[in-house]
């Protein structure tokens, strides 16, 4: 925080050349695109010194701290780690990709366009880099506002219902989070000035900081109720089955350059508030309670990839296998060993890159053809070989063919499931309580298999079904240089994948570490602590008092 | 064993109610406008039973007299009869009854609790107090100006709130000139947004306020006097 | 001098009323000795000259309210306070009735012969409500309240038709009457339990542990005012009266009478400074208005009813600061108010330009009704209405970065402050609804095309002030430093004195 404000920058970049659009006089839609991609690029160019952050050391680096109303526990406090600092890159690299994916194929309201997509990346790479609940919730409501307009005003022919949907399954899950951030809030000021929480914090008691609330201290029932809201609308997000049912819609609806950043980045933001809120806050509820959303999360794998395979719409069905992709990445995070974390991370990140491009391939066709049916196509290989062939590579990957970057993130997800169903079987013995998971999960990958490659079939291959399919332009210039990044990194992660994983791996270590130890503490506090009737625990502060060395030792050293 | 005066006082009170019930229930306007003349007569009993004749004599004069007359006066010249009576505030009524019950019932529970306890007399007895440093009357009954402010007993403020000056024409007026100015000096305000706006919704010449006769030509296009039996807008959605 | 400073922007305000009705009765005097063309033009002349002297006399109220910040004291025998909170709330109705001034200035569907009486009314009606924030007798306040609420149904049915079955004048003439006899009745029994008018002395002989009675009457009390703020079982007349009104008069009523209305609360509510019963009455009725408020609102299809109804449930977020009755609390609803002013102005300066548009009557009855699907493509039309209408409503919603958002960040961190979890929670659900009705009007403004829909051409004015108030929201929210800490100070010295 001593230099320059590396991370204020990289996040508010894309809305000031969003604004800046604005300025582009009438009828000049060229420039307008042309100023949107330099401020893409510029904003990923910009990004690339975080990938100077130091894996070893771990922890929070590039942080900036100003105060902005510290008596309340506002502050500007950003700053990445090894997990949010590979978010932001594929937030950052999505930008330009999206943008000249989107080049010609918005019909009116160009400047509005690009400016909403860009104050989407300003609101999605705030809600990354940011170290204080305030801050991040901020971001985490304003993502609704442009998406909102993105799919009501450019998007098909059920928007409205689409878009209203959307926004309010999210906004209905994000008030629930708003109310138990009100709570702890309030246990972080009433367990401050207790004394609780050390000497620091009883001198400022209303804090947000992620530091600090993870040190309030909350018995498990507590943990439970405050998870469940956070959750709900983390799970949302997503989206975890059952909540998923927005999806579908969303994606029909929305215009290409939309699925991509909702698919690519948005989808994310429910696993990464898992990450960095709703597991390290609530660990104890993690621990009680993670059975459930595995449970879901494999539901949601195989549910996502059955109704995946009888989709006749193709983004429909690329947007269901974003269901099933989703509950990898949640079966991974909640195994909490290292593998199944990494793999989960990775998975984000090959999910953004796999399933962002597929729907930027079906939009590469939509804009041809004006169809989206399977059954309209056929034998399209013929006339376009290269876009089959680029077709073919990303699904590919998205259903994890080793080599590709999908086989990476899902094979170290299965292998920590199955970990941790080892591990689970030696305490239950039973069979589906504990291997149970993987062996479902895995069938994930078969069927995924099964439904890219039928659709890859039917539309590729065979007799070519329309003679109108005839004259159908292979990939343009721009197309090519659309895909090329996303082919590098899909090859480049499969196949070298190391670079990724060493720069998260202390931290995911770390952050496994600060669960395991705070799962414990939270064992060691009675039930209802931290409840409206015994905030700071009188029970508790009555035993320290009565010289219980133990429990004096653990509230004072409490992160 | 009631005192006379409490028992009076009862009595003036419920007619005071039945008075006002009258007016309610009543069809007839004319019926409505002696029971409230009903209501008013029995308040002013109610007043003089309580020392306040000033008041009392008000009250009889104004509501009883000049409001009263102005009344009946419009029920007879706009010749309204028990036909107009209105029926559409019978729901109203349905509604109104229970939450009048519960209001009456915690009243009364209110009033009951609170009748064991000698509350505390509203009036000081006493001699005034005096914040330290300012002269002031601190005998009201004795004939002399203590404070030399050429105001005796009742007639000076500080005496206002003494039992004795209580009702009295110098300690109402006092009281209005003093802690109680500002209020009297804002109802002069109020009554002339009352005046102008009387005469605003009420004194267009006869043409205008007929909704049949167009505006007259010498405003031609002109937004003004878009006036005429216009009903509210309809109140689709309201809950 | 002191002591004329201390009165200065009720003076201010006296001396605009005074103006006004000069030029009402010299100018716009009718005389039978003048021909009709002549008669017409000095009418023309009052409205033109009572419009300037309205918008500029509150430009200088605002001012005068300015200069008397710091006055502390009181005056009238102890039966005006003014301190720090007392004038800041002066400072913000002076704004709002700068604000509602402009927005009235060619007000729709208002004869010229009666535009001086309006703006009349409008000042008097503001008069009033800054007494009621310094009036610390209940006299006073009854008195004062009476001011602020007579002029305002007699603004409703001027733009309504005169005299004549105007529904929504009458519901509102005798709701109001109602609450205001039975706000006179709780305080003759504060009298009868005190022995005084004098509202601190009140407060201190109800005591910690008043009786039901006490209780009682204190909620009877303020019924009266909590008609004003249109909270849930006072709230019928509002949907009539914002539809029926002029755009003018519907923005006065629905921004400027609701801070007006907020302040008076705050200072009546310190005669049960220590009922804590109170907690339950107020927190039940923002549970009620809210949810009533917002579920209403859904079904609207006219922009004011709509906003009638959000302000029904804006209300009872209001109330969520107050029920705690401590200084967080109380902080939290003036600011809240305040935004919630600039955000009633936004959405009505929009209603009054597009309103312009709109045919004057209908089936020969005036018309003031503003159907959502007239601000279709208003975007297009004029994008800084159309931002305008976005900021507005997105403040409502409690979206950051605005003032609605961090005003409902304090409203619930007051409300957590006191333990009242449930209501939080049932706020943040709310707030969900909310968001609905609120991006159906977005919706048409940004979505929907603007075929078939007239031209929109509002002045540079117009868009100034679009603009500027917008950023006025909006750096509110983001810095509420500029504001809270003097709020904190002044809500101190309301409950510590």
């Amino acid at each position: 925080m001593d230099s320059l404000p590396l991370l204020t920058i990289v996040t508010f970049l894309p809305l000031v050349g969003g604004l800046l659009l604005f300025a582009v006089p009438k009828g000049a839609e060229g420039a307008v695109r042309w100023v949107a991609l330099a401020t893409a690029v510029l904003g990923f160019v910009v990004s690339l010194p975080l990938l100077g952050y130091d894996g070893v050391a771990a922890g929070m680096q590039f942080a900036e701290n100003y105060a902005w109303i510290p008596t309340w526990g506002l502050t500007w406090h950003l700053g990445i780690d090894g997990i949010s600092v590979w978010l932001v890159m594929l937030t950052t690299f999505l930008g330009p990709i999206v943008i000249l994916g989107a080049w010609d194929s918005v019909s009116r309201r160009h400047t509005e366009f690009f400016f909403h997509l860009l104050a989407l990346q300003t609101a999605m790479l705030g809600a990354f880099v940011a170290q204080n609940l305030a801050v991040f919730y901020v971001f985490w409501e304003l993502m609704l506002i442009p998406m909102f307009f993105l799919i009501g005003i450019w998007g098909g022919k059920e928007r409205l219902y689409a878009t209203l949907k959307f926004v309010l399954y999210t906004v209905f899950g994000s008030m629930l989070m708003l109310v138990a951030i009100f709570y702890l809030y309030w246990l972080h000021h009433e367990q401050a000035v207790a004394g609780l929480l050390g000497p620091a914090a009883a001198l400022s008691p209303w804090s947000l900081e992620f530091t600090d609330l993870y040190r309030v201290q909350m018995g498990a029932d507590v943990q439970a109720w405050l998870f469940l809201a956070f959750a709900l609308a983390f799970a949302v997000k997503v989206p975890m089955f059952p909540l998923h049912t927005w999806l579908p819609d969303a994606h029909v609806q929305a215009p290409t350059a939309g699925s991509v950043v909702l698919a690519g980045v948005l989808l994310k933001m429910g696993t990464y508030g898992f990450l960095r809120l709703g597991m390290p806050l609530f660990p104890a509820a993690v621990a009680e309670w993670a059975w459930v959303i595995l449970v879901l999360a494999v539901v949601g794998i195989v549910y996502g990839a059955l109704v995946a395979m009888i989709q006749p719409d193709m983004k429909k069905l690329v947007a269901y296998s974003s269901v099933s992709h989703m509950g990898y990445i949640m079966l991974g995070i909640f195994v909490l060993n290292p593998q199944g974390v990494e793999g989960g991370i990775l998975q984000m990140l090959n999910h953004g890159i796999s399933t962002g491009a597929l729907f930027l391939l079906v939009g590469v066709l939509y804009d041809r053809t004006h169809t989206r049916r399977i059954w309209d196509f056929g034998g399209l290989a013929k006339v376009m070989p290269i876009y089959t062939t680029v077709f073919i590579v990303v699904a590919l990957s998205s259903a994890g063919l080793p080599g590709t970057n999908g086989f990476v993130g899902e094979f170290l997800t299965l292998l920590g499931a199955f970990q941790w169903g080892h591990e689970a079987f030696a305490q239950t013995g039973s069979f589906w309580s504990s291997y149970g998971y993987v062996v479902v999960a895995a069938t994930g990958v078969v069927l995924g298999a099964v439904y890219l490659l039928w659709m890859i079939e039917r539309v590729f291959f065979g007799p070519i079904l329309q003679s109108r399919w005839l004259g159908l332009k292979d990939l343009s210039a721009r197309e090519g240089l659309v895909f090329a990044p996303l082919l590098l990194m899909i090859f480049w992660m499969g196949l070298y994948p190391k670079p990724f994983i060493d720069k998260m791996e202390p931290t995911v270590e770390a952050w496994i570490e600060q669960i395991r130890a705070g799962e414990k503490k939270a064992a060691s506090l009675p039930q209802g602590f931290g409840s409206p009737a015994n905030p700071s625990g009188e029970l508790h502060s009555r035993l320290a008092a009565s010289g219980d060395a133990q429990s004096e030792g653990s509230e004072g050293g409490g992160d | 064993m009631m005192d006379f005066s409490v028992a009076l006082l009862y009595v003036f009170s419920g007619m005071a109610v039945a008075g006002g019930l009258g007016l309610v229930l009543c069809k007839h306007p004319i019926h409505g406008a002696i029971s409230l003349l009903f209501s008013m007569l029995s308040l002013a009993g109610i007043y003089a039973l309580l020392d306040a004749h000033l008041i009392a004599a008000l009250q009889v004069i104004i509501y009883a007299g000049a409001i009263m007359i102005l009344v009946v006066y419009i029920i007879m010249l706009l010749d309204l009869g028990s036909a107009d009576a209105q029926t559409v505030y019978r729901k109203a009524g349905l509604m109104g009854l229970p939450l009048l019950a519960l209001l009456l019932l915690l009243l009364g529970q209110g009033m009951i609790s609170v009748a064991g306890d000698a509350a505390a007399p509203p009036l000081a007895q006493g001699p005034v107090v005096c914040p330290p440093g300012v002269a002031c009357e601190t005998d009201c009954g004795d004939g002399v100006d203590q404070d030399g402010d050429n105001m005796t007993d009742c007639a000076d403020t500080d005496c206002a709130g003494v039992a004795i000056c209580f009702g009295t024409v110098e300690a109402v007026g006092a009281n209005l000139l003093g802690p109680f100015v500002l209020p009297f000096e804002i109802a002069s305000v109020l009554l002339l947004a009352g005046i102008v706006g009387a005469i605003l919704l009420t004194g267009r010449k006869p043409g205008e306020l007929e909704p049949s006769v167009p505006p007259p030509a010498i405003q031609p296009g002109s937004i003004a006097d878009a006036s005429g039996s216009s009903e509210a807008q309809d109140t689709e959605g309201a809950v | 001098m002191g002591l004329y400073l201390r009165f200065l922007p009720e003076l201010g305000m006296l001396g605009l009323a005074l103006a006004l009705f000069l030029v009402s009765v010299t100018i716009g005097g009718e005389s039978d000795a003048l021909d009709e063309r002549r008669r017409d033009e000095r009418r023309r002349t009052a409205a033109y000259v009572s419009d300037r002297i309205g918008l500029l006399g509150s430009v200088g109220v605002l001012v005068l309210a300015a200069l008397a910040i710091w006055q502390n004291g009181t005056l009238f025998f102890d039966a005006y306070r003014v301190g720090l909170f007392s004038q800041l709330v002066k400072i913000v109705l002076a704004a709002g009735l700068v604000g509602a001034m402009w927005l009235a200035r060619d007000a729709r569907n208002i004869p010229v012969r009666d535009r001086p009486e309006f703006l009349l009314f409008m000042t008097l009606s503001t008069l009033g409500m800054m007494m009621l924030v310094s009036a610390d007798e209940l006299i006073t306040f009854y008195v004062v309240l009476e001011l602020s609420a007579y002029c305002l149904y007699i603004m409703v049915p001027m733009a309504s038709g005169h005299g004549s079955h105007n529904e929504a004048s009458y519901k509102y003439f005798i709701y109001g009457a109602t609450t205001s006899a039975v706000s006179l009745y709780g305080m003759t029994i504060l009298y009868g339990l005190a022995g005084t008018t004098s509202i601190p002395a009140i407060a201190a002989a109800l005591g910690a542990a008043p009786s039901t009675l006490a209780l009682a009457a204190v909620v009877l009390a303020i019924t009266g005012v909590l008609f004003k703020l249109a909270v849930f079982p006072f709230h019928f007349w509002a949907p009539d009266v914002y539809q029926v009104s002029t755009h003018g008069a519907a923005a006065f009523i629905a921004a400027t009478s609701k801070v007006g209305a907020v302040a008076a609360l705050l200072r009546l509510l310190l005669v049960g400074a220590d009922v804590e019963q109170l907690y339950w009455v107020l927190g039940g009725l923002a549970v009620l208005s809210m949810t009533f408020g917002n579920l209403a609102a859904i079904a609207q299809k006219d922009l004011k009813r709509l906003l009638a109804y959000s302000g029904v449930a804006q209300g009872g977020y209001i109330l969520l600061g107050l029920m705690g009755q401590d200084s967080a609390g109380y902080t939290a609803a003036t600011y809240y108010t305040i935004g919630y002013l600039a955000m009633v102005l936004l959405c009505f300066l929009v209603i009054v330009e597009v309103g312009r548009t709109l045919p004057e009557s209908e089936g020969g009855r005036p018309s003031n009704v503003l159907p959502i699907s007239a601000l279709d493509g208003l975007h297009q039309r004029s994008p800084v209405l159309a931002l305008a209408l976005l900021v507005g409503l997105l403040g409502m919603a409690g979206v950051p970065p605005t003032a609605g958002f961090t005003g409902k960040w304090l409203l619930f961190k007051a409300a957590i402050e006191v333990e009242a979890f449930w209501l939080v929670l049932i706020a943040g659900i709310n707030n969900t609804i909310a968001i609905y009705y609120y991006l159906i009007v977005v919706k048409a403004a940004y979505v929907h095309g603007a075929e078939g829909q007239p031209r929109l051409e509002p002045g540079l004015m117009a868009k100034m002030a679009g603009v500027g108030v917008s950023l006025a929201v909006v750096f509110l929210g983001v810095f509420p430093q500029w504001v809270v800490p003097a709020l904190d100070r002044a809500m101190n010295a309301l409950l510590g004195g």
